[in-house]
């Protein structure tokens, strides 16, 4: 009798320890995040541990502002653009960042956190079509990358080239998520219908 | 008895008659060389059904001919044009051959300054050529190649929306392509099309003409001409194959089957070419890969020495890939069909002839959707439908006219770009044009011509144009002047386009045509082996149809068209070639152009003020066996990119920039060897020699090529 007990006691504590390891590798596992981010004057804002997109913004001083002072965020897209929770886009001091890889690592090479130093956000100057000077915060990842030539110029019509593995710090400042950004242009040839893998780095 | 002697001596006559139907004869004679008098072996000499060739003494036989009408055919490399001897054969004759070689090409045939035809040297309107056999020593793969080694100052980047080719500061609207006097429809933005559907193998001669010829030719021939004329089917029977591989894993490959059968003659060419394209990784030159197949069939049919009936059919595919890592999800396919029907009636006096044709152009372009199983969509459209009748008149023996009535037909249909839901539009024109040519105490030639045009937009047009020459001893000055035009094209009449929010565009419809006004004036001298003409132009374009851009009241950008500038461009064209030692021919082209924005002050985009193009060939013989080697190469002075720009604010800027001068060299080996009706040719190419790079020079840097062609005829 008391060495079933043992027996069983011993069974079940393998167990408990066993379900803890799986809780772990759900962390670990892989999940693909369709993005639609099409507008071209709205910034989507997501958070990393939820796996949702929180809410949207309007590419305005008043939206900005709004979501500058939020917590709940660790990035945003808007078409090709990326902004993340930190420097000059958060106003109460948030922990977000990005670290990027050279373009020949590649998402299953990433396996531990980046000792390198992590880019937070600045204001980026960008000329319109029309010539005017516009300015947002901004991160300096992308979703895609622009073939150019050695001038500078993009090749036309546009060739987007695969963006390099990014890894994101949560506003939290806690957490790490390698990023591969998967898809700009669905199937039918919609600009913004951006797909990517994250996966928790521990 | 007697009956029976009757019957044998009257069978004896006819024995003896049908014998002397049924004899043999024999042609035979020596083939010497023009200018050295010695003899020539390997000629073929042919009468059509038989042949034989030349031994080393010269010495030719034919044996086994029956008695009849001969003629009589010297077959041998291109450089020595073809010499037919018509004669009656009715016992062994000998017949001598002497062999001319032609290096400066002054008689060949060309069409394209009067539409009828005139020898190079004698006509009127000064025509650059370019024939088969340059094309083929300088290995020649592709159109823009060629007309980059003999035209100066050829600014062209190489992208998927056609060759963007620009001629001192002019792009692709204001050059007039023609392929056997049809037009192309134009595919892209500024008029732009893709040369690479013109099989160059198929190619007898380019004719380039400098400068306005609207009288004959109608819209967009404002900076130039440039005619390609397709070989005709000589032989009974001819087959080809060529195969070449270049770098870049570049593969060209072709077959050719032809048939003359004096009546009916047919030929059917199929190609396919492909490229690996270069520069998919980094920031460098970078070309896409892609797969090109095209086809030609002709068939024509003469019902007799008056009347004849042809029809020619092209086809070409066009497809270009993304680089292998890219996150495009489609690529573009395009298609090019065109259709030409032609019937001639010359009169039997061949005082007068009447020409009756249709051409149809048409171009498709799809986007290949890589994401669903390579499904096509898009599918805009572009037609040209050209229906002409001209009659050519020799009214006297220095007096011809040339006249005719035309009607052309573009349409369009746009999925996004002439509206939101996809929309067609088209345009017409009715012309009627005249030119004639009267000769006078055999040293002067005038050239008088206008044309009238009604287009359904802009409504009137007319365009004269004068030319005089004057030839004198070794000397022809010729000069001329000539208005010419170019209709709004359909994008710029009827644009109804929204970039995704981001711009939009808007056509004008109450677009006027561009006016030119061209000048020039010609001096060439040919003397023995040397040959040189020095032209100097004068062309005014004026109403030019120039882009704007306006922030409407929910500052969008909008892009509109107006008739609001004028280029004047004014330049001097010097052309030389010279043969030396009977085996080196030396070509030297130069080209001053200065083209000038008249509303900024500022040279058009992409000028260049100084080219050259040089080429030296020598023509020698290893083992009795003919080979070309070819050192050439162009050079331009800086290509110019100036811009001048208005903020919102209302401030100007001006921007200059400029590329490096451009030093860009090759050489090629061409080796024929003719044995028989076989002929078997072996080139080896280097292009960019010296390894030349620029940020503006879209090239891998030095290639390599190596061809073989077969053929059979």
């Amino acid at each position: 009798m008391k060495k079933l007990f043992l027996i069983m006691s011993i069974a079940v504590l393998a167990m408990t320890s066993c379900s803890n390891d799986d809780d772990e590798n759900q962390d670990l596992i892989t999940t693909e995040v369709s993005v639609d981010a099409t507008s071209q004057t709205t910034w989507n804002y997501y958070s990393l541990g939820q796996n949702k997109i929180v809410g949207t913004g309007e590419k305005n001083a008043t939206d900005d502002a709004l979501w500058a002072a939020r917590t709940d965020w660790d990035f945003a897209i808007c078409r090709y653009s990326i902004r993340t929770n930190s420097g000059t886009s958060t106003s109460v001091n948030a922990q977000g960042g990005v670290y990027t890889f050279d373009s020949s690592i590649s998402f299953e090479d990433v396996v531990t956190i980046p000792s390198g130093d992590i880019s937070v956000d600045e204001l980026i100057s960008s000329e319109t079509m029309t010539g005017s000077v516009v300015s947002n915060n901004q991160s300096n990842a992308q979703v895609i990358e622009f073939k150019k030539d050695e001038d500078g110029n993009m090749y036309m019509p546009p060739v987007y080239l695969k963006a390099p593995v990014y890894v994101f710090r949560t506003a939290d400042g806690n957490d790490y998520y390698k990023v591969e950004f998967t898809q700009y242009k669905d199937e039918d040839g919609v600009t913004g219908k951006i797909k990517f893998n994250k996966s928790l780095i521990k | 008895m007697k009956l029976k002697i009757l019957l044998v001596t009257i069978f004896i006559i006819v024995a003896c008659s049908i014998k002397a139907q049924t004899r043999k004869y024999t042609i035979s004679g020596k083939v010497i060389n023009f200018v050295t008098n010695k003899p020539i072996s390997g000629v073929y000499i042919t009468t059509g059904k038989f042949g034989s060739q030349t031994d080393k003494n010269g010495f030719f036989s034919i044996k086994g001919l029956s008695s009849g009408n001969i003629n009589l055919t010297t077959m041998y490399y291109s450089s020595f044009p073809k010499i037919t001897k018509q004669f009656f054969l009715s016992s062994d004759t000998i017949v001598n051959f002497q062999l001319k070689e032609e290096f400066l090409k002054l008689d060949e045939v060309v069409i394209t300054g009067t539409r009828t035809e005139r020898r190079l040297s004698l006509t009127p309107i000064l025509t650059k050529l370019i024939t088969a056999s340059e094309i083929r020593k300088s290995g020649n793969i592709s159109v823009l190649e060629c007309l980059k080694d003999n035209i100066p100052g050829i600014v062209s980047s190489q992208n998927s929306m056609g060759n963007n080719l620009r001629i001192r500061g002019l792009n692709s609207k204001y050059l007039l392509f023609l392929v056997d006097g049809e037009r192309m429809v134009s595919e892209g933005v500024d008029g732009n099309l893709n040369l690479d559907q013109i099989d160059l193998n198929n190619i007898e001669r380019v004719e380039v003409l400098n400068g306005a010829a609207s009288a004959l030719y109608g819209s967009n021939a404002v900076g130039g001409v440039i005619n390609f004329i397709s070989k005709e089917t000589e032989h009974k029977l001819q087959i080809g194959a060529k195969t070449l591989f270049a770098s870049n894993k570049t593969w060209n490959n072709r077959l050719e089957f032809g048939s003359n059968l004096t009546k009916f003659s047919s030929k059917l060419s199929i190609f396919k070419n492909s490229s690996d394209g270069f520069g998919e990784n980094g920031d460098g030159p970078y070309a896409a890969r892609y797969k090109d197949l095209g086809g030609n069939l002709n068939l024509a049919y003469k019902f007799n020495k008056q009347f004849s009936i042809s029809m020619n059919g092209r086809f070409y595919s066009h497809e270009t890939f993304n680089p292998s890592e890219s996150m495009n999800v489609s690529h573009p396919l395009s298609k090019k069909y065109n259709l030409n029907i032609i019937s001639l009636y010359t009169s039997k006096s061949k005082q007068s002839s009447y020409r009756l044709s249709m051409s149809l152009d048409k171009y498709k372009d799809y986007d290949i959707m890589e994401k669903k199983n390579d499904a096509k969509e898009k599918d805009d459209t572009a037609d040209y439908l050209s229906l002409r009748f001209v009659n050519s008149l020799k009214i006297q023996d220095n007096w011809e006219l040339v006249h005719g009535v035309e009607y052309n037909r573009q349409a369009r249909y746009a999925s996004e770009t002439l509206g939101e839901d996809g929309n067609s539009k088209d345009i017409d024109d009715y012309n009627y044009f005249i030119q004639t040519d009267y000769e006078l105490f055999n040293k002067f030639n005038i050239v008088a011509g206008a044309r009238y045009t009604y287009n359904s937009e802009f409504k009137s047009a007319f365009n004269p144009k004068l030319s005089l020459m004057y030839s004198i001893s070794d000397f022809k000055f010729r000069g001329g002047i000539a208005r010419s035009y170019r209709s709004p094209d359909i994008k710029e009449l009827y644009y109804n386009y929204n970039h995704q929010g981001m711009f939009w565009v808007y056509g004008n419809t109450n677009l006027k045509a561009e006016q030119g006004q061209y000048a020039s004036f010609s001096v060439e001298y040919t003397h023995r082996y040397f040959n040189i003409s020095v032209s100097a132009y004068y062309n005014n374009i004026d109403d030019k149809i120039s882009q704007y851009q306006i922030i409407n009241t929910s500052e969008g950008l909008e892009y509109h068209y107006k008739n609001v500038s004028s280029a004047t461009l004014k330049g001097i064209d010097i052309d030389l070639s010279h043969i030396f030692f009977n085996q080196l021919v030396l070509k030297a082209s130069y080209s001053y152009s200065d083209a000038k924005d008249n509303s900024t002050g500022l040279q058009l985009s992409e000028n260049v003020k100084n080219s050259e193009t040089l080429s030296l060939t020598w023509n020698g013989k290893v083992l009795k066996n003919p080979f070309s080697l070819k050192f050439s190469g162009y050079m331009n002075s800086p290509i110019l990119f100036e811009e001048m720009n208005v903020d919102s604010d209302g401030t100007i800027s001006v921007d200059k920039s400029k590329s490096s001068s451009y030093s860009v060299w090759k050489t090629v080996f061409v080796m024929p060897i003719r044995l028989q009706k076989h002929n078997v040719e072996l080139s080896l190419k280097c292009n960019n020699l010296f390894n030349f790079k620029d940020t503006s020079f879209i090239n891998s840097g030095r290639e390599y090529m190596v061809g073989l062609r077969y053929s059979f005829k």
